[in-house]
């Protein structure tokens, strides 16, 4: 079985650097709707749709593109945070980071279903959009605390 | 699953951070597959046993609840 491609320790804090600006902004700007005007600009789409016409595909339309600007960012930053090597990586940290993955994914999923129980119209994109970014975001909490967990639960040797 | 490392790095002299060297994984990896918290891959026991000079079953057994 192929070892499992992570990247260089160093890419851990460029991951930061991308994330934490572009959630903080991201989650206002995606809250309060907000635009840069030098940031309208033409962009090509494979599919493209608008609020009252029908799809356009291979085509090019006018948007905003901050959104897409810290989504991209953010998702970059998170994966960069989550698959970088740790300090000392070997097979227990590996194995932490998988059990981390899988338990982020339970949880992501349940609430994922609790949306498409409970959540219903146009109102739903929310929790699809919070289900794309919250999978990362949980795996990013859940490893970094059960590995750090792990590191202070082990008593010097004697 | 029990384990003879503790005793196996007390005969050759070595500490945790040594083994750790020697097997090249983490302290933390020593210390988890020590005291039971973690069990290691077939290829990390192969590397304590060559590093020991002994068979990996003088320094693994199996106990009643790893069939469960």
């Amino acid at each position: 079985m192929k070892k499992l491609r992570l990247f260089p320790h160093g890419f851990k804090k460029i991951g930061w650097i991308l994330l934490l600006p572009s959630l903080v902004i991201g989650i206002l700007a995606y809250a309060n709707t907000w635009k840069i005007d030098w940031l309208e600009v033409k962009v090509f789409g494979i599919v493209s749709s608008g609020l009252f016409s029908s799809n356009e595909y291979f085509g090019f339309t006018t948007k905003n593109i901050l959104i897409e600007i810290l989504a991209v960012a953010g998702i970059i930053g998170a994966i960069l945070i989550g698959f970088s090597k740790v300090k000392e990586e070997d097979e227990l940290s590996m194995s932490i980071r998988l059990n981390a993955l899988v338990v982020a994914i339970y949880i992501n999923y349940a609430i994922v279903i609790l949306g498409f129980l409970f959540i219903h119209g146009l109102v739903f994109i929310h929790v699809m959009t919070f289900s794309m970014f919250a999978v990362l975001i949980l795996f990013i909490i859940i490893f970094h605390y059960q590995y750090y967990r792990f590191k202070k639960s082990f008593t010097d040797e004697e | 699953m029990k384990n003879r490392i503790r005793v196996l790095r007390a005969e050759h002299n070595l500490s945790q951070a040594d083994l750790a060297k020697k097997t090249q994984v983490s302290r933390q990896s020593i210390n988890a597959i020590e005291s039971g918290k973690y069990v290691p891959s077939t290829l990390l026991s192969l590397k304590m046993a060559s590093v020991f000079n002994v068979e990996i079953s003088s320094i693994f057994s199996l106990e009643e609840e790893d069939w469960k």
